[in-house]
């Protein structure tokens, strides 16, 4: 009630401004006191890299340029197929011939096909196939010519695609219509580039890093277009072919682990155990289950 | 004190008691406020948080070693960011000078006014370095003999050669103190763009963990330059929450522009670093069982169909993996892991970003035009009309016929990069997620300056973390490029001649050139 | 007790006196070095100051009152009695007639002033003369800063933005030493243009374009900050005043158009 809180107050009049004053003198001065986020820090130096490791990146930079002596046991071919497990209903096209969603005069030159899923005579197309990290003891070929990334009919081709890191990638035109490729990597720069109608001479799109797993490739003009590509500082790796084939030539001799990806599941295996005897008959079978594609 | 007790009235009184109490209610209440307030911290990405333990532990203790907490600081010599403080070697012991008084002759590279009197000393290298001589600052430093007196112990005498920094980190700490006080609040304390007054901002204030700056004079490719981000704290980014800072003072600027590209790096640096973990998720473990339970299932089915079958030698199949034990294995895998590779990711990762930071402020990276700037008159922008509506650039599919920015591109359903998901919204999005409107030409707003070279860069180069394509090099020359600048800048003042278009969206018109 | 109290309360009447009187010293009076830098802020001051006299005279006599009559009543003995009144109609039409007389007066008195700082063309510069001020450029305040738009050197400042304006943030560049007029806009809330050491304060509404007058004295920096809360960053809307002289600011509206205007074309270094 108001009139007792006044004679509370009242009654203790002198203990009120004394806490009054005192408040008011010391919020007034304590200006030094409070810091806040800006309170003092600290900065501890920490030195540039340690030379060990400077030194295993070396090895990989001489095996790059051939200098390494040729690995003891041999090398060997790894052929193989990857087997679609389970049915499988082609997937109907994205797009009916002439009703492409844009520029339906030159996209709907034909149907476009839905290719996440690509399977012939049982094989599974568009799969990668490739080692994680270069061998011990491979000996890694420079980087080769340049390879040819295509766009025609609104279709990238090819639609997976694995390339050496710096090895340069000609990004073509086929079609009377600008594309705008742009690509989405993980650890490089992405690629967002317009690529000229008719372009015949290509635009340059050169990996600097690695990829620890294929990323997408799409164009902002015409947005069902996809592909993907896999830049990798070593060739022990492969695409399987429409039948599913594929070869990896020059593989050490010994136990590796390939990884498996496709686009419809990702990473189909982690680690695929694969004996490489030294020789060219080296063989296997990747069955890919339906379940794994997410069908 | 005087006591007056009056029956007849009311009268104040006050007891000692009282007054203690109210002295000590006073000054209770006044420092309520003081100290120091909650410290600040750095926040994780989701990725980091969605690793396994052991994972995220490691990843976090990287980050520790790499870049420290807001308040104390890790300064990795291996990112080229000028943390501040004069390099010196030692020449010789001062000349007729006994060795224990503690004064050297020094080479000093960098700002040598730094060598005042209570500068910290941080040997690098020799018999004082490390944690004896931790404490060292400066005593005096003359400037003409060129010999630095240092206060701390006497012993060990430094050797010729030893090199030791002056004043180490002052300049990162500066930009720490100006960053706290100007940015965090937008651009968060790690500067995730998530600070408290982010949730009020359209657009959001940029997230710097990506690496990635819109704004910037380089190439495509290349990361953005001092100069960039110089500029944008300086002049601001017009139409949006970003201010100038044009009063804040140059060594500031200068401070905190290095603060923002160390807290880039080491936001990058997690992001990768996350993504060379990436096996070793949640979200992968969760996977790993749910499709070894389908593949058993579909094994089982056929099991017991060729059982039934009557087949004796069927295979039973192997039972699913359990979930503790996905993680059991995925833990030791990454323990492996650890021991093997990780020190190796993480120096690449580090390796990378050094390079790639320092290349950003080469002037190879740079942006410059071949040509000046084509004459700004009708003919030019009427070129400019014709590329923009072309079918070499399709400026209008997203800039709109008119230049306001309401493309067709701008109603459709975008798919989210490397994905087979659209966004929820119609529209463009940018990296960072955020729904983005192309930009309204008309409007006279130049988010990256409003300068012709500005202007000439969006165009060849696009705009780093957005759907603008670069023409710079391969669709368009610089001459045509000039006149496209020529014909945006004038949309300001005059409406382009409309085109039409046919019912996909293609530009149809009696004088479009002819695809090359 | 009572008369510590009617002490304290006389002391604090003597402090705050004391304070206001070395207030200067200490540098808690007029921004910057005291002195008004315009024509106009030298007549607000001389007002500032009037007033500041006649309310110190009221002050220190109504506390005196105060004060005396607080003694009176802690000194007074018991068994006097007190003096019951029924009030005093002369004693109040006193108290009311004087000060309203004393506000009429300074309402009157700066009046004047006060037309000069609003109404359009009625600025004198220090010869007497009537000046009309010419719009120097366009203030548009934002959140949470200021950008200005120019006109190209040697033409006038248009309603719509021209092709060759010049465009600057946080900096306000004017001629100095004649009157000078600035249209004041803004893109969102309410902001309020305030530069303290030229004594100019102006609201900035939305939809309106409001002329601001002032001259600035001296060729040098002046500070400007926002007088209206505009939101969280309003307390660092600062920007920067620069009055040069004519000749400079022709010049550096030259370099600034150049600047703004820049290709980025730089020829190519002959090699030696």
């Amino acid at each position: 009630m108001r009139s007792q809180m006044t004679r509370l107050v009242q009654k203790n009049a002198g203990a009120v401004a004394c806490a009054f004053v005192t408040l008011t003198l010391v919020v007034g001065c304590s200006a030094p006191l409070s810091s806040g986020a800006n309170s003092q820090t600290t900065v501890k130096y920490r030195a540039a890299s340690k030379d060990a490791v400077a030194a295993a990146t070396d090895t990989s930079v001489a095996a790059a340029t051939g200098d390494v002596a040729v690995s003891e046991g041999g090398v060997g071919t790894l052929k193989g197929r990857v087997e679609f497990v389970g049915d499988f209903a082609p997937l109907p096209p994205l797009f009916v011939k002439g009703g492409a969603a844009k520029d339906p005069s030159v996209c709907g030159a034909e149907a476009i096909p839905n290719e996440s899923i690509l399977v012939k005579d049982g094989g599974l197309a568009n799969v990668f196939i490739y080692l994680d990290k270069i061998p011990k003891g491979a000996v890694v070929p420079p980087a080769g010519d340049p390879v040819l990334f295509d766009q025609k009919v609104c279709i990238f081709t090819p639609h997976a695609m694995v390339m050496r890191v710096k090895q340069a990638v000609k990004v073509l035109n086929a079609d009377g219509a600008a594309h705008n490729t742009h690509t989405y990597p993980k650890k490089n720069s992405a690629f967002n580039s317009v690529v000229q109608p008719n372009d015949r001479g290509g635009v340059d799109l050169v990996y600097g890093q690695a990829e620890k797993e294929p990323f997408q490739v799409g164009c902002d003009i015409h947005s069902w277009m996809t592909a993907y590509h896999l830049p990798l500082d070593h060739p022990f790796a492969a695409v399987s072919a429409a039948d599913g084939t594929f070869e990896i030539k020059d593989l050490p001799a010994g136990k590796h682990e390939f990884k498996v990806w496709h686009e419809a599941g990702k990473m189909v295996e982690k680690a695929l155990v694969v004996e490489i005897k030294p020789g060219d008959n080296n063989e296997v079978s990747i069955k890919v289950p339906a379940s794994k594609l997410g069908k | 004190m005087m006591f007056r007790h009056s029956s007849n009235h009311r009268s104040v009184t006050t007891a000692p008691w009282q007054l203690v109490c109210g002295l000590a209610l006073g000054i209770a209440s006044g420092l309520a406020g003081c100290g120091t307030g909650p410290k600040a911290e750095f926040s994780y990405r989701e990725a980091t948080q969605k690793l396994i333990p052991v994972a995220r532990k490691a990843i976090k203790d990287t980050l520790e070693d790499g870049f420290g907490t807001p308040h104390n600081l890790v300064a990795w010599e291996r990112f080229p960011v000028a943390y501040g403080g004069a390099k010196a070697s030692v020449v010789a012991a001062a000349e007729g000078v006994q060795p224990a008084s503690k004064t050297i002759s020094v080479s000093v590279e960098g700002d040598v006014s730094k060598l005042v009197s209570g500068a910290s000393v941080l040997w690098l290298t020799g018999t004082r370095a490390g944690e004896k001589a931790a404490a060292d600052t400066v005593d005096t430093y003359d400037t003409k003999t060129k010999t630095l007196t240092w206060s701390g112990s006497a012993e060990p005498a430094p050797g010729v050669g030893d090199v030791l920094i002056v004043g180490f980190g002052h300049a990162l700490q500066k930009g720490r103190a100006v960053y706290m006080k100007n940015c965090m609040h937008c651009h968060g304390v790690s500067g995730d763009g998530n600070g408290s007054t982010a949730q009020f901002l359209n657009p959001r204030p940029r997230d710097y963990r990506l690496g990635v700056f819109k704004f910037t004079s380089t190439l495509s490719a290349e990361k953005v330059s001092r100069d960039d981000l110089h500029r944008v704290v300086k002049y601001g980014i017009p139409g949006t929450y970003m201010p100038s800072f044009l009063l804040l003072g140059e060594e500031e600027t200068k401070s905190v522009v290095e603060y923002v590209r160390w807290l880039a790096m080491r936001g990058e640096f997690e992001k990768r670093t996350d993504d060379d973990l990436g096996d070793f998720t949640e979200d992968s473990i969760v996977d790993t069982v749910k499709k070894s339970k389908t593949a058993f299932d579909a094994a089982k089915v056929a099991y017991d169909a060729t059982l039934k079958a009557g087949d004796k030698d069927a295979v039973k199949p192997d039972a699913p993996i359990k979930l503790t034990d996905a993680r059991k294995s995925a833990t030791e895998a990454f323990a492996k892991f650890q021991a093997s590779d990780l020190d190796q990711a993480v120096e690449d990762t580090a390796s990378f970003l050094a390079e790639a930071w320092t290349r950003a402020d080469d002037e190879a990276s740079r942006i410059a035009p071949t040509v000046p700037r084509v004459a700004d008159d009708a003919a030019s922008r009427e070129r400019g009309r014709l590329l923009y509506m072309s079918d070499k650039t399709k400026c209008y599919t997203c800039h709109g016929l008119l230049g306001k920015g309401n493309g067709a591109a701008t109603e459709d359903f975008w798919k989210k990069p490397g994905t087979e998901e659209l966004y929820p919204r119609r529209g463009l999005h940018d990296a960072w997620g955020n729904p983005l409107q192309p930009r309204n030409l008309t409007l006279g707003q130049y988010r990256g300056g409003r300068r012709p070279v500005d202007v000439f860069r969006r165009l060849y180069a696009g705009i780093k973390g957005t759907p603008m394509p670069g023409f710079g090099k391969t669709a368009l020359k610089d001459e045509e490029i000039w006149d496209i600048v020529n014909f945006v800048m004038s949309l300001q003042y005059q409406s382009p001649q409309p085109a039409k278009t046919n019912a996909g969206g293609h530009v149809v018109a009696t004088d479009m050139p002819e695809a090359k | 007790m009572g008369k510590l109290w009617s002490l304290f309360f006389v002391f604090s009447a003597v402090i705050a006196v004391a304070l206001c009187w070395f207030a200067p010293d200490w540098n808690w009076w007029f921004p910057g070095d005291g002195k008004a830098h315009s024509t106009l802020g030298g007549k607000i001051d001389d007002l500032f100051h009037l007033i500041l006299i006649i309310v110190a005279v009221t002050f220190i006599g109504t506390q005196a009152a105060l004060g005396y009559v607080l003694w009176r009543g802690a000194t007074i003995k018991p068994e006097e009695k007190a003096l019951f009144s029924h009030g005093s109609h002369s004693l109040e039409v006193i108290w009311t007639i004087v000060p309203s007389a004393v506000l009429l007066f300074i309402a009157l008195y700066q009046l004047d002033v006060w037309a000069q700082f609003r109404i359009k063309g009625a600025i004198r510069d220090s010869h007497g003369k009537m000046v009309r001020p010419e719009p120097v450029a366009e203030l548009t305040a934002r959140q949470f800063e200021w950008r200005i738009r120019y006109p190209a050197k040697g033409k006038p400042l248009q309603p719509k933005p021209q092709p060759d304006d010049i465009y600057s943030v946080n900096e306000l560049h004017i001629p100095s030493g004649r009157p000078v007029e600035v249209t004041l806009r803004t893109d969102d809330v309410q902001h309020a243009i305030f530069i303290p050491e030229l004594r100019i304060k102006q609201d900035a509404v939305a939809s309106l374009k409001i002329p601001v007058w002032f001259d600035a004295l001296d060729n040098r920096d002046y500070e400007m900050l926002c007088a209206e809360l505009c939101g969280w960053g309003h307390y660092k809307m600062k920007a920067k005043v620069v009055a040069r002289s004519d000749e400079d600011f022709d010049a550096w509206k030259e370099q600034a158009s150049a600047e703004q205007f820049d290709d980025g074309f730089r020829k190519p270094v002959e090699a030696k």
